[in-house]
């Protein structure tokens, strides 16, 4: 096979592919780091620190989830940012850089005032990382201390505060790049990122954890996961947010020339292809490392390579943003073309499931017969797709025009 | 092989993940019982087992046996759309059975106001679903049963390994919670009988096939040592099974005639207990076998010899004791009899002999027509006992009758469901009268 480079470029560092692992419990240890870099991945970002006067005391457990077990579609937290300081994160950042030189480690803060954030920033720099994340969107508390009027309960979530914070990252920030770690729970995205450019932000991430409550415990009639009978708002991810994360990137890249780096829900090359088409530069990957591993990354770049190769492509940074133009406001897409649901018979196994939901949510389309043979009536089907989207069978139903 | 192990909780709740939910199952619909089973499926998975209980019970008041014992590859698993896709089907009766061993709500009983007694001769499976049937409905109902147990064939015959007492005793007991009384050891005599015509509004007779049919050779004797009934045996190794009867004593050679399920759990069993050689002879091939698959292969696994197109033509008795049997073969020919192949001594192939210490015969169980007798209702022959095919009404209007006593040799859940639908007839029946 002939081989494709992946290199990457980010905030104009380099990368050895576009795969980071993002700030989470698999970044907290560098040994774990360690392993993930072996493993495959270009990059860390370390779990988010702090100054070292913030103790972090975390409450178990911390995690829970919808629909547990191989099916599990998101994975959710009451996390907090990690109990080590930056002393001990500057410590793991040289032990890093010297065995991983050609790795990149990216140290994540968050402070809660200008003298914070600028001493973590040097902290960082010193101790030889390559990247500095700015972690203002975790649900579970970036906020600033003496700020009034502002929008939000995050950083992000107010543009002034968010530029103002980028700026002072920025300014002390000689030495390494700085970008900003965004949320999708805003009133409007690109102006926030556009504040992160005026900033003068290196680059943009997006995004981070959706708040959320993922589910009570019916005998106790707490939260989940409960602690002791009681849990608090927490941070969703994975599978179930990668939609919204993607259109996050796509809002950004609209809006912005800054690059950016996304995360939400990657399993697949499937999906990092798609975080590329939609405007991100590199991807980063947390969940589904938890998940099922480290080795995921093996996978992410084979299917990556081999979808590049095959539409001939050189490398990542060409499909950067290529399906932004097919990305339309729903005013300007093409009326008129029929198509029609199509059932392929030697592939359909009559469970009745498209019937149903046509019969209940479609527009009562589809007809069953006595041998459970289903046929599409072409003059009710409007060719909506649902029919296809519960079919168990893969490419059993298409939508096609007619 | 059956499901015959109890799934574990988080097995089951796997399994009950890998339903598609089919709509208008094709396991329902081959369900003799129609269980809703997607619909106890999805309820279970939800974590609401007493609601999946609640639709099991309905429609199959026996749950718990027909989860164990039902010919499920034949039937609703048989049926199951994942077949379709290369895939195992779901392991509907394992499922069921982990419902009903988790289901504790009692019966539903309505009053209906009247007060209507039913007497229901038979505790099997057709006389349990009509009794229930009515009882749901608001009937007084009383049970005669002729055995000391409850259950019938079921509590007699099939292997404990696969179906244990406890599992007929649960789902017995929901029955006698639910208000039916039940008269063990009471055989229905000319006296018996005038006292059900007089005491009660209707009769339901759910006899099913009760007497062996006889088996003489040519060498044959009365009271030989070796020489027994499939049915008396499996009842012997029930017993020994659940530790209320000795090991059933059958020796090394055992040989086994018939084709059907008692045949095979019969030389199943022989094998397990201890046997070393257990040879099944059946007069035509594998194809015309009545037995399950899923027996064969047990019995097959098991190490049980099959030999087709054989038959027994005569045996040799030294001292009231077995010496060998005469096995003739046989040869399809070209007529067809009830829709199978007729089968002829082949007299090309000489008969030879085959020594043995026990032989068991299972050549299938006959209606015991004497009861029809005394209540004076008309039979097929005295082979089966005649009814209106829609209401199961006998010739004698406050008398029904369903199950294997109507319909010849069927399954736990075919006569179950027959004496459900027979009860509703009943049931409409004393209402309009």
């Amino acid at each position: 096979m002939k081989t494709i480079n992946l290199e990457t470029e980010f905030c104009g560092v380099k990368f050895l592919n576009p795969f980071i692992l993002a700030a989470s419990p698999s970044t907290d240890s560098r040994e774990m780091v360690a392993r993930g870099f072996n493993a495959g991945w270009a990059g860390a970002v370390l779990k988010t620190t702090s100054v070292e006067s913030d103790v972090v005391e975390i409450a178990y457990p911390i995690m829970s989830s919808l629909y547990p077990g191989y099916q599990m579609v998101g994975l959710h937290n009451i996390d907090l940012i990690s109990d080590k300081r930056i002393d001990q994160i500057a410590s793991n950042v040289v032990w890093l850089k010297e065995r991983f030189p050609e790795h990149r480690v990216i140290v994540s803060i968050v402070g809660n005032s200008k003298e914070e954030w600028e001493y973590l920033i040097r902290r960082a720099e010193e101790a030889g990382a390559d990247l500095i994340e700015l972690s203002i969107s975790c649900p579970q508390g970036s906020m600033l201390e003496g700020e009034e009027d502002v929008d939000g309960e995050m950083i992000s979530q107010d543009a002034r505060l968010t530029e103002k914070v980028t700026r002072w990252a920025a300014e002390v920030a000689v030495k390494i790049p700085i970008y900003v770690k965004l949320s999708a729970a805003v009133t409007d995205l690109k102006s926030i990122a556009q504040a992160v450019e005026r900033g003068g932000a290196g680059g943009v991430c997006v995004m981070d954890s959706c708040e959320g409550i993922v589910g009570v415990d019916l005998k106790s009639l707490s939260p989940l996961p409960s602690v002791q009978g009681a849990s608090s708002r927490g941070g969703y991810t994975g599978k179930a947010i990668k939609p919204m994360a993607l259109r996050c990137v796509a809002d950004i890249a609209e809006a912005v020339k800054i690059p950016i780096s996304g995360v939400g829900g990657i399993y697949t090359w499937r999906d990092a292809v798609e975080f590329l088409l939609l405007g991100a530069t590199t991807i980063q990957v947390c969940t589904g490392v938890m998940h099922i591993g480290f080795d995921l990354v093996d996978d992410l770049q084979d299917g990556l390579k081999r979808w590049l190769l095959s539409n001939h492509f050189q490398s990542p940074s060409d499909i950067v943003g290529l399906s932004l133009n097919h990305l339309k406001s729903n005013d300007y897409l093409v009326r008129g073309i029929k198509v029609r649901s199509r059932i392929d018979d030697d592939l359909c196994i009559n469970c009745g499931l498209c019937y149903v939901a046509c019969r209940d949510g479609g527009h009562e389309a589809l007809l069953f017969s006595e041998d459970r043979k289903v046929t599409v009536d072409d003059d009710r089907c409007v060719g909506c797709g649902l029919c296809a989207q519960v079919c168990p069978v893969p490419d059993c139903i298409c939508i096609q025009a007619v | 092989m059956r499901n015959s192990s109890m799934l574990k909780r988080s097995d089951a709740l796997v399994e009950a993940r890998r339903c598609l939910g089919c709509f208008e199952s094709p396991c329902t619909q081959a369900c003799p019982a129609h269980v809703d089973i997607p619909g106890f499926i999805k309820r279970l998975r939800e974590d609401n087992i007493e609601g999946a209980g609640d639709i099991i019970y309905v429609s199959c008041p026996l749950s718990y046996v027909c989860g164990l014992a039902c010919p499920t590859p034949d039937l609703c698993e048989g049926a199951c759309t994942l077949n379709k896709l290369g895939q195992t089907p779901i392991r509907i009766g394992a499922l069921q059975a982990y419902v009903a061993n988790n289901y504790e709500f009692p019966e539903n009983i309505n009053d209906n106001g009247k007060r209507k007694a039913v007497a229901v001769i038979g505790a099997g499976p057709s006389g349990l679903g009509c009794a229930i049937q009515l009882r749901r409905m608001g009937f007084e109902v009383e049970v005669f049963e002729k055995s000391n147990s409850i259950g019938g064939l079921v509590d007699r015959v099939i292997p404990s390994h696969r179906l244990p007492s406890s599992v007929i005793i649960r789902d017995v007991n929901r029955l006698k919670e639910a208000g039916i009384k039940f008269h063990l050891r009471v055989e229905i005599d000319e006296e018996n009988a005038k006292i059900l015509l007089d005491d009660f509004d209707a009769i339901f007779i759910g006899t099913g096939l009760s007497s062996d049919k006889e088996y003489w050779v040519e060498g044959m004797e009365n009271g030989v040592e070796g020489i027994l009934s499939a049915l008396d045996y499996l009842e012997h190794a029930r017993k020994y099974e659940e530790g209320v009867a000795d090991l059933p004593q059958l020796g090394n050679q055992v040989i086994v005639i018939g084709g059907g399920n008692v045949a095979l759990d019969a030389a199943i069993l022989a094998k397990r207990l201890g046997s070393e050689q257990v040879i099944v002879l059946y007069r035509r091939s594998k194809d015309e076998m009545p037995g399950w698959e899923s027996e064969y292969l047990e019995a097959a696994s098991l190490g049980v010899e099959f030999r087709w197109l054989s038959s027994v033509n005569a045996v040799t008795i030294e001292k009231k004791k077995l010496q060998s049997v005469t096995v003739q073969r046989m040869k399809f020919t070209e007529s067809q009899k009830g829709g199978r192949r007729w089968v002829e001594p082949d007299l090309e192939v000489p008969i030879y002999q085959f020594p043995c210490d026990s032989l068991i015969y299972a050549l299938g169980q006959e209606l015991d027509s004497a009861i029809a007798d005394y209540l004076g209702i008309k039979t097929l022959d005295k082979q089966k006992i005649q009814v209106d095919p829609s209401s199961f009404q006998t010739s004698v209007p406050k008398i029904f009758a369903a199950g294997e006593a109507v319909s010849g040799g069927s399954t736990i859940v075919n006569s179950m469901s027959q004496g459900m639908i027979a009860g509703r007839s009943i049931g409409r029946w004393l209402l309009e009268g």
